[in-house]
Parts: structure tokens; C-alpha cells; sequence
């Protein structure tokens, strides 16, 4: 492609101007400072490139109103185009039109220079002293690669580029770095995620932290019911330190009011009334004890008298009988005396009966005399009647046997009653012990009696004792019991308590016995002793009396038997001398006869024949005789009895040891009458005493009855009152008094309490019956448990609070929002600048390829063309450009064979190799379409010989590709051949046109 | 005659984060970052104001990924206001906070029902005491749910006068969104439903009028894409009609504005452009804009020189976010340049030429893993898509070209 002409309508300084840029393909400008080489350079561009409002608007010319022109440039495909811009058409946008008229726009353009940019162009086409002097000032070690991209780029933009991507990714990027905006992106990227992260395990936390409140909630809410009941547990125990004294007095008054009667009856008044009574009672007592002790000494006395009447009395009695007989004793002396003298006169009668029948006392024997009725008969037959006689024989001999039977009879009888007769010792022995029988009967009713109250003691010693045992056994019982609460836990109170219970116990034990003893002992000294063998039983005391009886009777019998028998014996002697006499009477005379004489000897004298007128005499004399007999039996039976009497007296007396040898009978029976007197006194005595004893009797069962009678009151009250005795009584008026104490104290102390305890309550707080150590010990305790408890709470309320603190934080907490948000921020703003990043590497990867891809596609050929050169412009000093391999740098060998890396080569060198890259690079890209080269004063620095072969090259250049040079050296000119030189200066447009 | 009056909102995205926003001026952060929530105040005070019976909320309603206590607190406080005014809320769970992520322990208060589970149920609405609606739907149990549920969608009671399903899903037709719970309209209009509340497209869409299918979209933009006015439908039921009104509920709207630089000699112009059009924008809500400037490329890279258009940009804004009113702000820029023809650098022989080439096949994703699989980057970055690795491409090619021509 070249450039044919140029129009410029205005541009810069460059207002409607022409240039033609045929003839010759090396065209030079040649124009001094501001003569206008740069502005037409920029048209030139301008035109092919287009450029942007701002730079077309500082080439907006000061005198025209128009900006733009046109370029015309052949191209060997296309022919001639024209290229129009203006700045005010299209935005500066070109406008082609080729050969046939076609209009085309700048993308056709564009193409038509393949993408060719204005940069690009400049990179390649076109170089300045000004790019020249960029490799003076670039570092030594980057010359190389300087060079090297210029060789491939025609300028060192690669170098820099690359550098600037590198410098820019590094800026943006570093795999292990800390500041690059990256990874400072990336550090704070972690540190937002970290914190989100932590924000989030917070905001999660919120799970545990709604746990914990419902777990807090749960936990203050027991706490506070276990305050609660703490609290009240405490005012309970305040409460119950308050009532302390009050429990322990209700208890203790319980406990003494389980020792009592549930209730303790008792009648209205009760003691008061008891009280009357009982002096009522005193009164009637002293009476009843005066009467006791009247009745006591009476009742002694009459024993005393009664034992003595009734030890008397068998002598008494006998007394009497001795007295009755002394009397008939007296009767009988003076019937003896009588007697005597009947007899007397009796004997005188016998006498004269006797001296009558002339017979002599001894001559009758009356005695022996029997006359009997039939005498006279037999007498007057006994001479008749012999047979007769016999048969009196037989007869008497009859008697005689009846009579030896009589007397065998009579002496058996008397044998057989001596025999049975008591021995007197016997007798006297059972008369004493009958005597004794009677006077033990009166002991034992008497001891009965006392036996009786004696009973009745025994059964109140017997409850008293028992009582005292319960109240000992009671007293121990409960002092164990407080002892071992004592000792078990260690309460001296207690244990004294126990003590005392136990000595109370004891005391009142001991003095129950010994009350009871006193008693006893009063007892024991009221009573006398009755053996029960000295009482007899009735059978046995019927039996002595009946013995005694039955021995009297003996006696008597004896007696009468004695008599009988001398009855009997004299009979036999009668027997006897009438046998005898009969025998006589018999044997001597006719036995009978003979007999009957001797019997009467007074009929000797006698004729038998006047034995029957003897008989009546006889009789009479007889019958005197008998009456004598009889008399001086009755005498002798007088005097027997009397003797007998006397005997009896005597032994009486004896019995009695009384005296009674020396004394008289009459005396003794004085004696007797005396003792009967003196019994019959004391008799009297006795009786008096026993009515007076039972008026005292019948005196004291009416005050004891009385006594009695306020016993029963007083019983009644004792009934009432529940009680047995008086001291039960006054016992259970002391319980009730207890009672009602205790029952006040109770109620006073429920009254005091009630408002602080229910009944229920202070039932269990009885039972607990704590002490004031225990309830101090457990308020303590509770009072620590509490303020736990409080701190508990007030711990868990903070945390509570904290919590709620921290939910509602965490509620009203913007952290994790806004953190999310900044977090998406960052995050964009992290991909964008990963873009960025991506765009760099991107770009440096492409550029690092592009470069590999060039150099190893054309980097040979221009390297060849730029040593080609680079020897051309040194004069063959030196033959060879080595570019840069691995490990090596950019080299030059020169003439010598000696290789010199760009870095030693001179300024010179430098610029000359520089020159040979860009020609050699311009020359390669233009091979398929060449655009202008166009070089703008680029070789100041040269010698007037490096330039000429420098404009030698680039005429070379030329034949294959237009060159447009712009300078303001005139020695260029000169040295120039073959060169369309065309002077610029917009003042003398004409000069141009003259060279032109 | 029973009438009933709801609002319908999905995709609430409580406290989600904004995409594509990045070094936003402290004064300008809360209001997005609270933008959802007053997005969602606005529908409590306009479930207020409307006086409707109650609320449907189809899914979406947090985003697991940017779960926070402040959404699930603001939420339960939003109920309890809805509570005090006796407005129900039928609540279900989608793919953005499904049942069995990680939630909180922030209950709702009674009025609130809540579809507990992927199989669909139905909630009973009593208006004075009558059974008047019932409400069907489910929720999401794991992160997703393919497939189709409108079979489940059964009614049993022909007494209750209004039928209303709630869906969270997507026409199988739609490919632009993950498909999740598929269905196709037909297959929704077929049932007697009064109403298909759906969810899931944040784009408002009315897919059908009678019944109504009805997305509402999300309440508040919260990228670049999803632009314009963002909220709920009001919706009135009666026997006969369903009346449909839409309340807008975003507290601040996406924007974008096309500024056309091609013309712009100067900077200056493309401010001009700039605030005119800025100037066109409603004043009712922020606004946050994305400009795409068209300029060609030499002005692109006049204008990058020196960072004048960022400069530019920071001036507007520094304008517009003092505003009395709403403020608006441009949280992006991006220059839409004339393409330089590849094709006809690749003819060349000279080193671009070369670059060119080079450069059509140059691998990005094989390049970048430096960074991209980096250890620590790995975890925040995102793996650039084909549109983006295009435009790395050709950034990278400007910049070189830029670079290596530069004078």
C-alpha cells in the first residue's frame, strides 16, 4: 500500500493543502522545528487510523472551520481509494471510496489494513528519535528483550506491556503474597468469613442460648418455689423459735395430762364439799374413835370380866350349888339334929319296946330283923308249916340269889360307871377348856371382826402398794426414757429431767411403803392372835358338855348305885341272918324254928305261940327300928350327904385351893357366899357393863352409821371424782387442779399460737418437739441454704438477664446482616477484581504465547533481515545478531568472531541494532501488505556517515515499501540520493510545491 | 356472598444480599441492607391497609446461604403486627429455605400457618366464623423438589366457598430458572382452584387471568436483572371475579440506563446524557443503576485514561445520593465498545496478528486457575462463565492492544 496523496481541509496548522507523496517511494520531508512534519505525520494517521474527538479536536485548526481531508492511497488489491475524515462527520469515522465509486466505512477500512491500528502502526511503521531514546534509558538486563520485541513489534511496547501486566497482576495478585489488592481482598474476605462464620455459630448459639433461658427460666422458677418454701420454712422455724417455751410448756403439759385421766371427773365444788364432810366426817370420826376406844376398854373389860365370870363361873355355879346345898346343908344339920332326936326318941321307944319285950338292944337286931308282913302269918304258920318254912327257905334262898345278882348287878353297874367315870384331872380339863372354848368364841368374833377391817386394810395396802409400784415403775419407765434421749443425745437438760422423774418415782414409793408399814405395823398391834385349835367346834364342845353331863350323871348314878348296893348288902346280911336264923330255926329246931330264934333271940324268950302277938309289937318295934334305921339311915344319909357335902366342899375348896383343912364348913360355905357374892357382883357388874357396852355399841354403830353415812357422801364424791380413796380423791382434785392448770396453760398457749400455727401443724411441731439448738442449728442452715439459693438465683437471674441481653443483642443484632451483605460486597468486589486479575493473565499469557508463537514463526527471518542490516550500518564490524535463547542473552558477534552481549556494545551500537530490528520488523510485516514507513527524524544522533548508510538501508527498504522520512537535518538531504525531497513549511507552501 | 381478600407475595429473600454491588457508600447500606425487610414492612402495612383476610407467602421467604436472626426476628415481629390487625398468614418454605435447613428457633406467633411438610395440605380460613377459604401447599423439605406436585393439589371439601393453592416451583417450560416442582399451566388451570398462588420466579408474571396463575415476583430487586417495580399482588375473590392489583413494595429499584457515547466528543457529553436520564427516573424509590455506555473504542479508552469516567460516575453520585428525596446511585458501569474486528487483525503478519490468533484460542480457563483454584480465593470466587471468560478475552485483548500500541 501506498500513499498517493493527501488533502488536507484543515489539520493543525494545515489548511486546504495538498501533498503528493508519488515518484519516488522514498520520500523526505524535510522541514525545520514547527515547519509542520509531526502534524502532517498525525493527518496522515489521522486518515488511515481515525483518532479520537479529543486528540481531532487539538488538531482542530484556529482558522478554519473545518477539520479533516483526504488521503489517497493505492493498494495493490483495491487500486486507488480515497480515505475522507472529517471531525464534525461521522465522529471523525472514515469515509473510503475506491476506484468504482463505492463508498466504504472505516470497518472496511480497517480491514484493509488488517486490523491495522493507529498504535499498531506506530509500533511498526514509524519510529521517532523519541522511541529511540526510550532503550537509552531502559535497564541493561532488559535491553535484550527491548530489542527483541522490537524486532518483533517495531517497538518496545511488548517489553513494557508485559512488564506492566506483570507489575499490575502481581499488584492485583500473588499466590503467597499479603498486600497485592487480591490477596488483601482474599485476607479480608477470610476475616469477614471468619467472622461470619463466628457470627453465625452466635446467631446459632441463639439456639442454646433460648435452651438455656427456657432451662434458666425453669431452674429460677424452681429456685423461687424453693425460696418460697425456704422462706416459709424459715419463718416457720422463726416462728417456731418464738413458740419454743410455749411448745415445751404444751408439752410438758401434755405429757403430765397423758399421765391423767383423759378427763378428770370430778363433782362441782368437789373438794370444798369434801372438805365439809371431811370435818364433818373428823367430828363424827373422834366420836366414833371415842366410842371405838369405849367401846375397845368395855369390850376389854368385858372380857376381862367375862373371862373372869366365865373362869368363875364353873365355881360359881358350883358356889351356888354349894350354896343351894349349903342351905339343904343347914336344912339337913338341922334335920340331922332333928333326926337325932327322932332317932333318939326312937331308940328311947326301941329301948322301951325293947325292955318292953325285955329284950336287950343286941338281943334285935333290927337290922337284921326282918319282919316282914307275912311274919306274922309265917309265924303264925311257922309252926304249922314246915314246908312252909322250907319254902321260905327257898324263898330266901331265892332272895339270897336275887340279891347276889342285884349286887353283882349293882357292883357291874358301879364298876362299869367307876369304869366310865371322868378322872377328875380330865374333868377339871374339859370344864377349862370349855370354859376357854367360850371365852376363845368370844376372842374370835371379836377377832373376826378385827380380822374384817384388818381384810379391808390389807386391800388398801394392796392398792396403795400397787399404786406406788405403778407410780415407781412409771417414774423409772419414763427417767429410762429420758436418759437414753438424754444420753443419746447428749441433753443434760434431759437427762436431769430424767433423774428427777426417776428420784419423784422412788420418793413417792418409798413414801407410800412407808405409810402403808405404819399402818401395817398399827395393825399388826390391834391383833391377838386366836389360835383356832383353842376354839372347839360345836360338836366337840357338845360332846364335852354332854360328857360332863353324862359324868355327873355317873356320879349321881354311882351314888345311888352305892347306895344300892349297900342296900343290896345290907339286904344280903339280912339274907343272911334270916337264912341263917332260918337254918338255925331249921337246923336246930326243925331247922326253922331254931333258926327263927336265933333270928329273933327276943322269941327265945318267947313262945312261938306269942310270936304272932309278938309280931305287931315286933313290928311296931320293927317299924320303930325300921324307922329307927331309916332315921339313922336318913341321919346317916343326912350325915352322909352332909359328909358328902363337906367332901365336896372340901375338895371344892381343894379344887379351889382355898383353905379348907382348918376351915369350918360353915365358914367355907360363908366363903362360898362370899366368892357367889362377889361373882354375882361382878355378875351385875359384867351386866351393867355389857349394857353400858352395848348402849356404847349401839352409841357408836349410830355415830359410825352417821360416819357412814358421810362416808358414802364423800364416796359419792369419790365416785364422782373416779376416785377409791380419799387420797385418791385428793389426788384426782390435784389432777383436776393439774388438769385444768395444764388445760389453761394449753388453751392459753393454743390462743398465743393460733395465729401462727394451725392445728395440724403444731400437732407435728409436738411431735418433732424441737429444740432451740435444733431450730437454730436448721434456721442456720436453711438461713445459708437461702442466701445459696439467693445467690443461685440471683446468679441465674443475671444470667438470665445476660442471656436476654444477649437474645435481644443477638435479636436486634444487625452483625451477621450487615456482615452478609459486606460479605456478597466483598465478594463481588473479589470477582471483579478476579476479573480484573483474569484479564491481566489472560492478556500476559496471550502476549507470553504470542511471543513464543512469533519468534519461533518470523523471529529467524528478522533477525536475519536486522543483520543484514545492523552489518550494513556498522560497515561490516559486525556479521552476525544472535537473539536471545534460552539462558543466553540478546548477542552480537562481531567481525572478529567475538560475541558481545547488547549490554557491552556502546550507545551507539545499540541504536544501530535498534534502527536494524525496527527495519528488519517493518520489512517482515510488510511483506504481504506494505504500509508507509515512516520515520521521524530518528537519527539525530547519527554521524553524517552512520546516516548515510542508514538512508542507504532505508532506500533499499524502499524499493519493496514506501518510505516517508521526516527531518530537519539538512546534512540528510545531502546525503541522500534518489530521494523525493520535499521541504515543508506551511509558510512556503510554494517552497514545497518548488521542490516538489 | 362470600368474598375474600388476600395479598400474595413470594420470595420475600429476607436479608439476602445484593448481587453485583460492591464498595457501596456507607449511607447507602443500610437501606440496602434493610431494603427486604422494608420491603417487607410495606406488605405488613399494606396487608393492613387493605384490611384482607390474609397473607400468602409462596416460599423464599429467607435464603439459607444468608440466613440471619435479625430475617427470622423481623419476620416474627411483621406476624405479631399482622396478629394485633387479625390477618393469617399462610406461610410455606421453598428451595431458598427449605424445612430441614438451618433455622433458628424463632417461633411464629399463632395466626401464622405454616405447611409443614412436601406433601401438600390445606389450611382452613374461617371468616366470621364460616369456613370460607381453603389453602393448600406444601413446603420444601430438602433444597429441592423435581417433581410435578400439582397432582397432590386435590380439593375435599366442595362446601368451602374459595379454594387456593400455593406452589413454589416453575413452568417445566422455563429453563432460565432451576426447575424445581414443575408443572405446566394447563395442568393448573384444569383444577378448581379460585386462585394458584405461586412462587419461585422473581420476575411478576400473570401467567393466566382466569383463574388467576400468578407469580408476584420477588419484593425487592436485588440484581442488576431483576429491575423495576418489585412487590405484591392485593388480590379480592368473590364468586364471580378475581380482582387484581399490584402493590409495589420494593424500597429501592434496579435500573438501567443505556447512554449511547458513540456521539460524545467530550466526557462532559456523557454526563449530560447521563443526568437526563437520570432525570427521567421516578422519585419515589432508590434507585440503583447500571449504565452500559456504547462508545467506541478509542473514547472508552480516552475516557478509562486517567479514570475520568469513574471520576464522572463518583461526581453523579456524589449528586445523586444527597438528594432529599430517595437517592439514586450508579453501582455500575460498563462500556459497550466497537469490537475490533479479529478477523481482520488475524491477517495480519505483524505480532498483534499474531496476538490475535493467538488469542481466538487462547484457553482463559486453563490461565486463570492460578487464582481461581487458589486455596483461599477458590473459596470465594466464582468460576467465570462462557459470557464472562469472552469478555475477559476481549479485555484482554483491548488491553494489550492497548498496551503494545500505545505511542
Amino acid at each position: 500500500m501506498k500513499l498517493q496523496k493527501a488533502f488536507i481541509y484543515g489539520f493543525g496548522q494545515w489548511i486546504d493543502q495538498e501533498f503528493d507523496f508519488t515518484g519516488n517511494h522514498f520520500l523526505c520531508f524535510y522541514g525545520e522545528n514547527e515547519s509542520g512534519k509531526s502534524t502532517l505525520q498525525q493527518f496522515i494517521l489521522f486518515m488511515l487510523f481515525g483518532m479520537p474527538p479529543k486528540q481531532r479536536k487539538f488538531f482542530r485548526p484556529k482558522t478554519s472551520s473545518k477539520m479533516g481531508g483526504r488521503l489517497t492511497i493505492w493498494h495493490k488489491d483495491k487500486g486507488e481509494i480515497v480515505i475522507e475524515r472529517m471531525d464534525g462527520e461521522r465522529n471523525g469515522a472514515a469515509l473510503c471510496r475506491d476506484e468504482k465509486g463505492s463508498t466504504y466505512h472505516e470497518t472496511w477500512l480497517n480491514q484493509l489494513l488488517n486490523g491495522m491500528t493507529l498504535e499498531m502502526y506506530r509500533s511498526i511503521h514509524s519510529f521517532s528519535a523519541v522511541d529511540l531514546a526510550t532503550i537509552r534509558d531502559m535497564k541493561e538486563e532488559d535491553l535484550g528483550d527491548l530489542l527483541l520485541s522490537i524486532g518483533m513489534t517495531g517497538s518496545t511496547q511488548i517489553n513494557i506491556a508485559e512488564k506492566q501486566l506483570q507489575q499490575k497482576m502481581e499488584a492485583l495478585f500473588k499466590p503467597y503474597g499479603k498486600l497485592p489488592t487480591i490477596n488483601k481482598q482474599l485476607a479480608k474476605l477470610d476475616d469477614l468469613y471468619g467472622s461470619r462464620i463466628e457470627q453465625q455459630a452466635l446467631e446459632a448459639s441463639y439456639n442454646e442460648e433460648v435452651d438455656s433461658m427456657r432451662q434458666l427460666k425453669q431452674d429460677i422458677q424452681m429456685l423461687q418455689e424453693e425460696l418460697v418454701t425456704y422462706r416459709k420454712y424459715l419463718s416457720e422455724l422463726e416462728r417456731q423459735k418464738q413458740v419454743l417455751p410455749q411448745l415445751y410448756e404444751y408439752k410438758q403439759y401434755e405429757e403430765q395430762l397423758q399421765h391423767l385421766p383423759g378427763e378428770v371427773p370430778f363433782p362441782e365444788n368437789g373438794l370444798e364439799r369434801h372438805q365439809a364432810l371431811k370435818n364433818k366426817w373428823i367430828t363424827m370420826n373422834s366420836h366414833v374413835v371415842l366410842r371405838k376406844e369405849t367401846h375397845d376398854q368395855q369390850a376389854a373389860k368385858l372380857k376381862e370380866l367375862k373371862e373372869s365370870l366365865s373362869n368363875d363361873e364353873a365355881v360359881y355355879q358350883t358356889a351356888i350349888q354349894f350354896m343351894e346345898r349349903g342351905q339343904t346343908y343347914h336344912e339337913r344339920e338341922e334335920r340331922i339334929a332333928e333326926e337325932a332326936e327322932k332317932l333318939n326318941k326312937l331308940l328311947t321307944r326301941i329301948n322301951m319296946g325293947q325292955q318292953e319285950l325285955n329284950m336287950s338292944t343286941n338281943d334285935l337286931d333290927f337290922e337284921q330283923l326282918h319282919l316282914p308282913f307275912h311274919i306274922e302269918q309265917e309265924w303264925k304258920a311257922f309252926k304249922t308249916n314246915d314246908e312252909q318254912l322250907r319254902v321260905e327257905h327257898d324263898q330266901l334262898q331265892l332272895e339270897g340269889q336275887q340279891l347276889q345278882q342285884q349286887e353283882n348287878h349293882v357292883h357291874q353297874e358301879i364298876m362299869s360307871v367307876d369304869e366310865e367315870l371322868l378322872q377328875p384331872a380330865d374333868r377339871r380339863e374339859m370344864q377349862t377348856k370349855l370354859k376357854q372354848n367360850e371365852a376363845a368364841q368370844y376372842d374370835l368374833n371379836a377377832q373376826i371382826e378385827v380380822q374384817q377391817k384388818k381384810h379391808d386394810w390389807e386391800k388398801k395396802k394392796r392398792a396403795g402398794k400397787t399404786k406406788a409400784l405403778r407410780f415407781l415403775s412409771a417414774g423409772i419407765g419414763l427417767a429410762i426414757v429420758f436418759l437414753a434421749y438424754g444420753l443419746l443425745q447428749q441433753q443434760d437438760i434431759v437427762k436431769n429431767m430424767g433423774w428427777i422423774i426417776l428420784l419423784l418415782g422412788v420418793g413417792q414409793w418409798l413414801f407410800e411403803n412407808r405409810a402403808i408399814n405404819r399402818m401395817d405395823q398399827e395393825w399388826t398391834a390391834i391383833t391377838t392372835n386366836v389360835k383356832p385349835e383353842t376354839i372347839l367346834t360345836d360338836e366337840e364342845k357338845n360332846k364335852l358338855e354332854s360328857m360332863l353331863e353324862t359324868h355327873d350323871l355317873q356320879v349321881y348314878q354311882l351314888q345311888s348305885l352305892k347306895e344300892q348296893q349297900k342296900k343290896i348288902d345290907i339286904q344280903s346280911i339280912q339274907l343272911d341272918e334270916k337264912n341263917s336264923a332260918w337254918q338255925q330255926k331249921m337246923h336246930r329246931h326243925q331247922q326253922l324254928l331254931e333258926t327263927e330264934r336265933a333270928a329273933f333271940p327276943f322269941l327265945d324268950q318267947m313262945e312261938p305261940v306269942y310270936w304272932p302277938e309278938l309280931y305287931p309289937k315286933l313290928r311296931d318295934l320293927q317299924q320303930l327300928y325300921r324307922e329307927k334305921i331309916k332315921q339313922t339311915d336318913n341321919l346317916n344319909r343326912l350325915k352322909t350327904e352332909q359328909q358328902k357335902f363337906e367332901h365336896d366342899l372340901d375338895r371344892f375348896f381343894e379344887q379351889l385351893n382355898w383353905e379348907w383343912n382348918h376351915v369350918s364348913t360353915v365358914n367355907q360355905l360363908e366363903q362360898i357366899t362370899t366368892f357367889a357374892k362377889k361373882y354375882a357382883e361382878k355378875e351385875m357388874a359384867y351386866q351393867s357393863l355389857e349394857k353400858s357396852f352395848s348402849s356404847n355399841e349401839e352409841g357408836l354403830k349410830e355415830v359410825t352409821h352417821q360416819r357412814q353415812a358421810i362416808e358414802n357422801e364423800m364416796q359419792v364424791l369419790w365416785e364422782l371424782a373416779g376416785a377409791d380413796t380419799e387420797d385418791d380423791f385428793y389426788h384426782k382434785a390435784n389432777q383436776l387442779q393439774e388438769w385444768q392448770h395444764m388445760h389453761n396453760g394449753i388453751n392459753k398457749i393454743i390462743q398465743q399460737t393460733a395465729h401462727l400455727f394451725t392445728k395440724q401443724q403444731w400437732r407435728e411441731l409436738l411431735n418433732q418437739q424441737p429444740t432451740s439448738s435444733e431450730i437454730e442449728q436448721a434456721y442456720d442452715e436453711k438461713s445459708k441454704l437461702l442466701t445459696e439459693l439467693e445467690e443461685q438465683l440471683n446468679s441465674k437471674r443475671q444470667q438470665l438477664a445476660d442471656i436476654h441481653a444477649e437474645l435481644s443483642k443477638l435479636e436486634a443484632s444487625e452483625d451477621l446482616s450487615r456482615m452478609n451483605h459486606q460479605y456478597q460486597m466483598e465478594i463481588e468486589k473479589l470477582q471483579q477484581l478476579g476479573r480484573e486479575w483474569a484479564v491481566l493473565k489472560t492478556a500476559k499469557e496471550v502476549l507470553a504465547e504470542t511471543k513464543r508463537s512469533y519468534q519461533s514463526k518470523h523471529v529467524e527471518q528478522v533477525i536475519a533481515r536486522t543483520t543484514a542490516f545492523f552489518c550494513q550500518l556498522t560497515d561490516g564490524k559486525y556479521i552476525k545478531v544472535i537473539p536471545p535463547m534460552e539462558g543466553t542473552p540478546f548477542q552480537v558477534e562481531a567481525k572478529d568472531e567475538i560475541r558481545y552481549t547488547v549490554n557491552e556494545l556502546s550507545q551507539g551500537t545499540i541504536d544501530q541494532l535498534y534502527v536494524s530490528l525496527r527495519l528488519a520488523g517493518s520489512e517482515m510485516v510488510s511483506q504481504n501488505n506494505s504500509l508507509p514507513f515512516m520515520i521521524d527524524d530518528a537519527f539525530v544522533h547519527f554521524d553524517s556517515l552512520r546516516t548515510e548508510r542508514m538512508l542507504d538501508i532505508l532506500e533499499t527498504i524502499a524499493h519493496s515499501q514506501q518510505v516517508i522520512y521526516f527531518t530537519c537535518r539538512k546534512d540528510v538531504l545531502q546525503t541522500v540520493e534518489g530521494v523525493k525531497l520535499a521541504l515543508l513549511s506551511p509558510k512556503h507552501h510554494d517552497r514545497f510545491s518548488k521542490h516538489a | 356472598m362470600s368474598r375474600i381478600s388476600f395479598i400474595h407475595a413470594a420470595d420475600l429473600h429476607l436479608d439476602s444480599p445484593f448481587k453485583g454491588l460492591s464498595d457501596l457508600p456507607e449511607q447507602l447500606f443500610d437501606t440496602v441492607q434493610n431494603s427486604t425487610f422494608q420491603a417487607f414492612d410495606r406488605l405488613v402495612r399494606a396487608a393492613i391497609d387493605y384490611r384482607v383476610d390474609f397473607v400468602l407467602l409462596a416460599g423464599d421467604i429467607f435464603d439459607q446461604e444468608s440466613r440471619s436472626l435479625k430475617a427470622q426476628i423481623h419476620l416474627r415481629d411483621g406476624f405479631k403486627i399482622l396478629k394485633q390487625h387479625h390477618i393469617d398468614v399462610y406461610l410455606s418454605f421453598g428451595n431458598h429455605d427449605y424445612v430441614t435447613g438451618t433455622k433458628l428457633p424463632v417461633s411464629f406467633p399463632s395466626n401464622v400457618h405454616v405447611f409443614p411438610t412436601e406433601q401438600v395440605r390445606s389450611y382452613i380460613y374461617s371468616k366470621d366464623d364460616k369456613e370460607t377459604a381453603a389453602i393448600y401447599g406444601f413446603s420444601y423439605e430438602q433444597r429441592a423438589v423435581t417433581e410435578n406436585k400439582t397432582n397432590e393439589y386435590l380439593i375435599t371439601r366442595d362446601d368451602i366457598p374459595f379454594h387456593i393453592a400455593m406452589l413454589h416451583g416453575s413452568l417445566q417450560s422455563n429453563t432460565e430458572h432451576d426447575v424445581y416442582a414443575p408443572f405446566q399451566l394447563s395442568e393448573l388451570t384444569s383444577k378448581p382452584f379460585d386462585y394458584w398462588a405461586l412462587g419461585h420466579i422473581h420476575q411478576r408474571n400473570v401467567l393466566k387471568q382466569e383463574p388467576p396463575v400468578v407469580y408476584p415476583g420477588n419484593v425487592q430487586g436485588r440484581h442488576r436483572n431483576e429491575t423495576g417495580e418489585k412487590g405484591c399482588y392485593y388480590v379480592q375473590l368473590s364468586e364471580h371475579e378475581a380482582k387484581l392489583s399490584f402493590i409495589p413494595l420494593q424500597s429501592i429499584q434496579f435500573s438501567k440506563l443505556e447512554i449511547n457515547g458513540l456521539e460524545c466528543v467530550h466526557i462532559f457529553d456523557v454526563e449530560n446524557q447521563l443526568n437526563e436520564m437520570i432525570a427521567k427516573l421516578t422519585d419515589d424509590t432508590p434507585y440503583l443503576i447500571d449504565v452500559t455506555l456504547t462508545c467506541n473504542a478509542a473514547s472508552a479508552e480516552e475516557w478509562k485514561q486517567d479514570n475520568q469516567l469513574e471520576e464522572l460516575i463518583e461526581l453523579i453520585n456524589e449528586r445523586l445520593i444527597h438528594r432529599h428525596h430517595h437517592w439514586k446511585y450508579i453501582y455500575r458501569l460498563s462500556l459497550s465498545t466497537k469490537k475490533q474486528s479479529i478477523a481482520s487483525l488475524e491477517k495480519g503478519d505483524h505480532f498483534i496478528g499474531e496476538l490475535a490468533r493467538t488469542m481466538e484460542y487462547f484457553s482463559v480457563e486453563q490461565n486463570i486457575n492460578e487464582l481461581y483454584r487458589h486455596r483461599q480465593a477458590s473459596r470465594y470466587l466464582e468460576s467465570l462463565d462462557m459470557d464472562e471468560i469472552e469478555v475477559v478475552k476481549q479485555e484482554a485483548q483491548e488491553m494489550l492492544l492497548h498496551a503494545l500500541l500505545k505511542s
